[in-house]
């Protein structure tokens, strides 16, 4: 069994080490050449979902009984995710050849990113504020869904 | 006593299961692909119990923890690149962790983020330094326990229990387009990974031996792993079942910490809410804590130093430096403004190549007649032990091209 452990060490370990390593680098190699246009969904997908999760927070600080801390800081973090995406948006639209869907993506973000700036002020804003900043997340969302789903079925 | 050991495995498992990259891993398989992937836990959690049982039972027979068995069993060189690769993504996983409580710290206190992070290093620090061994156990294996909130959250939001139990069997996402086909196999591979994590075995072993288990401490052993290992699990599936409940209609993926918390207050209300923070906050520090000791001990038992947290600080100062050293660069590298949830994901995957190199030298010793006697492995343990192994190295191989392939799993 010692000299098992051996083999296993002197052969095998460099084995599996070196096929992980080349498995990955074939995989890089291989990767589909529309990458451009694949990251520019990631982006808008990922722009979605943060709009639709801060709707939901404006949702919850209207009808739930959530800690007002929480509300404030959580629309903050949310924030600085979300500007990084928008100018990721920007940036892959670019890229991918798709500046007119990415600049309407980046406005329909730079909406939401002040409607989630009103989520975090002081004092906290009121049910009816709470409830507009719920619906433009919501028309956002929904708007950034027909997006990805229009670039999903161009042909590649 | 005796009872009180069992929070070695609760810490093991909830630092294991529940620490900052499982939390969203988790979150965003329900998400992404409902129950379909709770397989994958029932899975993990056999491997971990499986493996975890037999680095308990080699340390209480043999005193020999995980990393002396690398360094015996694989040679020096192979050992080298090992311990190198565990404590990369150990010092990786810990700065995710401290990351992730400064988040959580944030969302309650308001507070800037980077004072947060240093905050975060110093109360980390007191508590490695201060606490004795049983007493870490205790604190993070039973503060840990809140997150027992997302199961109560899990249960509140009314999921079709027919569907939970259909995510058990082995199956393939349904009418999937390749690149779902792609992502669905990176979060079975990251999945499986972010439960079988290698540093759970090291602590694990080094804590029995810190806790001076004896042959006859082996029942217990078993009760241990497979209790903490079942509650980790469960807190795992409870986050699946909250992510397809809460998240998957809606299309979100979590980045943050603070998207599972959310997700037990839309279901539970303002006391699940804070019971989910204050949880993660001990989950994350266990895992932390975990982390950061694990390094000390791999290095202290791959070069033969003393080692010991029950030994004051100048009986073994190599030990003791080394943990603080690991603590310092984790959080260097968080302060340097890296997302802690990214990081995760990467060294959850990179975590899944070092894990054939670590459980092999382990199967090795605990199936040996010679070394382990009639304590070595019986035919369950061997069987399932192979099993593993070659599962663990078949994800070892899948995990980089996939990564790579769905672009770190977004797509």
């Amino acid at each position: 069994m010692h000299k098992q452990g051996k083999s296993w060490g002197l052969w095998l370990v460099p084995a599996i080490g070196g096929l992980a390593i080349l498995s990955g680098v074939y995989a890089e190699i291989m990767r589909r050449p529309s990458t451009a246009q694949a990251e520019l969904r990631i982006s808008l997908s990922e722009l979605r979902s943060e709009i639709t999760e801060s709707g939901l927070l404006a949702t919850h600080a209207k009808n739930g009984d959530p800690l007002r801390n929480f509300v404030r800081e959580h629309a903050h973090q949310l924030e600085k995710h979300m500007r990084a995406t928008v100018d990721d948006v920007r940036g892959r639209s670019v890229k991918a050849g798709e500046a007119k869907a990415g600049e309407m993506a980046a406005r329909r973000g730079e909406s939401a990113l002040a409607s989630l700036h009103l989520l975090g002020a002081e004092p906290a804003p009121s049910a009816t504020v709470l409830g507009d900043v719920a619906s433009t997340m919501d028309s956002s969302s929904q708007e950034l869904s027909r997006l990805v789903s229009t670039l999903s079925q161009q042909p590649r | 006593m005796k009872a009180l050991e069992l929070f070695l495995g609760i810490l093991t498992a909830v630092g294991g299961f529940v620490e900052i990259g499982e939390l969203t891993f988790a979150l965003n398989a329900g998400s992404k692909f409902d129950f379909s992937l709770l397989w994958v836990v029932a899975l993990g959690t056999v491997g971990i119990i499986v493996y975890g049982e037999m680095a308990g039972r080699v340390a209480a027979v043999r005193k020999q923890p995980v990393f002396h068995l690398i360094r015996e069993r694989a040679g020096l060189t192979a050992g080298l690149v090992t311990l190198i690769a565990a404590n990369l993504v150990n010092m990786l996983t810990c700065a995710a962790e401290i990351g992730g409580i400064a988040l959580v710290w944030q969302l309650v206190s308001g507070w800037p983020y980077r004072p947060l992070v240093a905050g975060t290093f110093v109360l980390l620090t007191l508590a490695v330094w201060f606490l004795p061994f049983k007493w870490i156990e205790r604190v993070f294996g039973l503060l840990g326990l809140l997150m027992i909130v997302f199961v109560a959250a899990a249960v509140a939001s009314k999921p079709d229990w027919q569907q939970v139990s259909g995510g058990f069997i082995p199956q393939l996402p349904k009418a999937a387009t390749s690149s779902e086909m792609w992502l669905y196999a990176y979060f079975s591979v990251a999945l499986f990974s972010s439960i079988v994590l290698p540093y759970e075995t090291y602590f694990y072993a080094s804590g029995a031996i810190e806790d001076r288990w004896k042959p006859k401490d082996l029942n217990l052993n078993r009760i241990i792993i497979i209790g903490g290992s079942v509650l980790g699990s469960s807190l795992a599936v409870a986050l699946v079942i909250l992510g397809s409940q809460q998240l998957s209609g809606r299309e979100i993926e979590a980045q943050l910490p603070g998207t599972a918390a959310l997700a037990a207050g839309i279901s539970l209300g303002r006391w699940a809410l804070i019971a989910a923070l204050a949880g993660m906050v001990f989950a994350f520090g266990g895992a932390a804590v975990e982390t950061t000791l694990s390094g000390a001990y791999n290095l202290a038992q791959f070069f033969g130093w003393p080692w010991g947290k029950f030994r004051k600080p100048r009986e073994v100062p190599r030990f003791h430096a080394a943990w603080f050293i690991l603590l310092l660069l984790s959080t260097l590298l968080i302060l340097s403004g890296v997302d802690p949830v990214s990081v995760v994901e990467y060294s959850i995957v990179f975590a899944v190549v070092t894990l054939p190199f670590t459980y092999f030298p382990m199967l090795v010793i605990a199936a040996d007649k010679r070394v382990m006697k009639s304590f070595a492995n019986g035919w369950l343990s061997n069987t399932l032990g192979w099993l593993f192994l070659v599962l663990t190295t078949l994800a070892a191989l899948c995990a980089i091209p996939l990564l790579l392939i769905t672009h770190g799993g977004r797509g």
